[in-house]
């Protein structure tokens, strides 16, 4: 328990790390987010993104405008907001500073390996 | 074969089966009980949703179908993922808190319906099994013992039956049982059923019953006997309803068959009604309406029963529209048909004949029962049994008999002649109708010398329809003219006291005659004026006696 609890916990903030990387390189639909985070074999469920984008906008770092889609009903296409842009940068150097840390931390041969099984 | 249900998802519009639908149903309701707490829920939601909706429409496209499978919705299902995997982002304690919710939520949400995979009868038992979590063969014994006492149980039973609605879709069934309607449940659920079906049905309950003991198969065994018992005397009560139903119908098939080709003929005697009232070239018409009227609402009412017995329906909607159209335009004809005949008796016609009798002192008053038959009469060979009588009689319009004919016997005036007015009188749509019918009537009154032979009825020709008609008869006669009336004569005179007379006569002369004389008061029967006449002599002497006593008191 206690250790699905932090893997959990570190996962969900490299989330949404990740996803507002995602979407500063420019406007992208929700499943293509999917799309990179799968290659980068971070998420398995579309359903969990949801949520996730709906708080981001709602704290403002993101906004999404409406087009219209050969397949379908209208998509929702994300692009970063300035306030999102600056939350970006410090997440950046934070994410900078914990790999530091984690490096430090685990400069173990051993330990090494179960980060990797972490991530994946 | 699957059934599709049509959607909507956010203005885009599927066909979908209906499992299928039941799935992505649960899905739905799933994520949104994950989100109800979470802000912007609806949001979320709406994206979910959309997002289904285009890979639905990728899948329709891509895969050039216009359905929507099970195996689609899964897939799109596992794409969105479970909704205990939503729960990345979310905080422990947010988690638990929802969990603890989902728990209490789902174990009070269970709902009374009826179970129609355990059923008995209806799946009552059953039903209220899942309902109170006690195994369904506990209430059905009760059940039983409530019968005992004096049929409570029958009674509860009969009105959970109606009142309780049947558990018709796995979300019904699950709610019945008290699971959460997830995708987890409806996915264990679904392949519950489908091994009950690989299987044989009747394991299906045993595999929800694994805890009873042999005494309880017994039980079980003798309750499901008893069901069978009832559920077969239903059938047997059922089946002699369709039956009686069924046989009813032959029966006014016959019937209708017997008034059409034999005519009045079968019985023979007397007169047999309704098809005199009936014009010739509408009788085949208004035969065959008149069975329509009637035998459409018996086939329905069988084809009901059945429906109910046997849960099967053997006319289609098409048909039974037909038969109603044809019940209407049958209804329609018998109904302007029975209008045109009550007009055919708006106006009254009445022809009066007079003639003169050959003047006699006395007369003798005979009748001529058109009804009897008398094989004296008839002096042809091959006249030897009643039906061909009854048939030649027929042909001459003999046994269309009305009303028997009415005889008055009044005082002639001073001088006149004896006499006699005979009243033909008829109905018809208009006048000038009704007095030709009344002048076509048959009647015959026949004088020998001092036999006066009168028919007892007046008879109608052939073809002619009975439209109210009837002959009354007048005989005036001169004061002082005696008239014999004979027996059979005395029931078609209405206004003398004939039987009163006949009572006066000695018993072995009763058959015979009775003797009357016209007087200025009307006619009088000899025998009464002489009794009379003897009370009133008694009365004198009587009288004389009290006033020779009142003479001697006063002296």
């Amino acid at each position: 328990m206690i250790v699905e609890n932090t893997q959990t916990q570190m996962r969900k903030g490299i989330l949404e790390y990740c996803i507002l990387s995602i979407i500063s390189r420019g406007e992208i639909y929700a499943s293509d987010i999917i799309g990179e985070l799968k290659a980068a074999r971070l998420l398995v469920v579309e359903g969990t993104l949801y949520p996730l984008l709906t708080r981001l906008k709602n704290n403002e770092l993101l906004s999404y405008i409406w087009k219209e889609s050969s397949s379908g009903p209208p998509r929702k296409y994300y692009q970063i907001t300035p306030a999102g842009t600056d939350v970006l940068k410090a997440l950046d150097d934070t994410w900078n500073e914990l790999v530091f840390a984690v490096n430090r931390s685990t400069a173990n041969p051993q330990k090494m390996e179960e980060q990797k099984d972490i991530n994946l | 074969m699957n059934k599709t249900i049509i959607i909507n998802i956010n203005g885009i519009v599927f066909h979908i089966e209906e499992d299928a639908y039941e799935i992505l149903r649960s899905y739905m309701i799933d994520v949104k009980k994950h989100f109800a707490n979470t802000e912007g829920s609806n949001e979320i939601v709406g994206d979910i949703e959309n997002r289904i909706a285009e890979m639905f429409s990728e899948r329709v496209t891509a895969g050039k179908k216009e359905v929507i499978t099970m195996l689609d919705v899964n897939e799109v299902c596992a794409q969105m993922g479970r909704v205990s995997d939503f729960d990345v982002d979310m905080d422990q304690e947010e988690q638990a808190r929802k969990e603890s919710f989902y728990e209490t939520g789902s174990a009070d949400t269970r709902k009374l319906f009826r179970d129609p995979d355990d059923k008995v009868f209806g799946g009552v038992c059953a039903g209220l099994g899942h309902y109170l979590d006690i195994e369904a063969l506990w209430i059905r014994l009760a059940m039983v013992l409530l019968f005992i006492v004096a049929g409570t149980g029958f009674l509860i039973y009969i009105i959970l039956w109606i009142v309780v609605p049947i558990a018709k879709t796995r979300a019904d069934r699950m709610a019945m049982r008290g699971e959460a309607p997830n995708l987890q449940n409806f996915k264990r659920n679904f392949e519950e059923e489908m091994e009950g079906l690989r299987g044989n049905f009747t394991m299906a309950g045993e595999r929800i019953k694994p805890g009873l003991n042999r005494m309880g198969d017994g039980i079980e065994q003798l309750v499901s006997f008893i069901g069978r018992v009832f559920k077969g005397f239903f059938k047997i009560l059922g089946v002699f309803i369709i039956f009686m139903l069924c046989v009813s119908l032959v029966a006014l098939l016959f019937c209708i068959l017997t008034l059409g080709f034999w005519g009045d003929g079968v019985s023979g005697f007397g007169p047999e009604g309704p098809t005199w009232f009936i014009d010739e070239q509408f009788l085949t018409g208004g035969l065959v309406a008149a069975f329509l009227v009637v035998a459409i609402p018996l086939v329905a009412l069988i084809s009901l029963a059945v429906r109910i017995i046997f849960h099967r329906s053997f006319i289609g909607n098409y048909v039974a529209f037909t038969l109603l159209i044809v019940w209407l335009t049958a209804a329609g004809f018998i109904g302007y048909y029975g209008v045109k005949t009550a007009e055919d008796f708006a106006e009254d016609a009445t022809v009066v004949q007079e003639r003169t009798l050959s003047p006699y002192p006395q007369y003798y008053l005979e009748v001529n029962d058109v009804n009897m038959i008398k094989k004296v009469d008839t002096m042809s060979k091959d006249l030897d049994s009643i039906s061909t009588i009854i048939r030649l009689n027929k042909r001459k319009g003999k046994f269309k008999n009305m009303r028997s004919v009415d005889i008055n016997i009044i005082k002639a005036e001073t001088g006149m002649q004896a006499k006699l007015i005979q009243e033909y009188r008829a109905s018809g749509r208009d006048f000038d109708v009704a007095a030709r019918r009344a002048e076509r009537m048959r009647y015959e009154m026949n004088q020998h010398q001092e036999h006066l032979t009168f028919d007892s009825h007046a008879t109608l020709p052939k073809g002619e329809l009975m439209r109210d008609q009837e002959v009354n008869i007048k005989m005036l006669l001169p004061v002082g003219s005696k008239l014999y009336i004979s027996n059979e004569s005395d029931r078609y005179i209405r206004n003398l006291p004939t039987w009163q007379c006949r009572d006066l006569y000695p018993e072995s002369e009763r058959d015979g005659y009775t003797e009357w004389i016209m007087t200025e008061d009307g006619l009088k029967c000899t025998a009464i004026e002489r009794e009379e006449l003897e009370k009133e002599k008694n009365k004198d002497t009587m009288l004389d006696a009290d006033s020779v006593k009142v003479k001697k008191d006063s002296d």
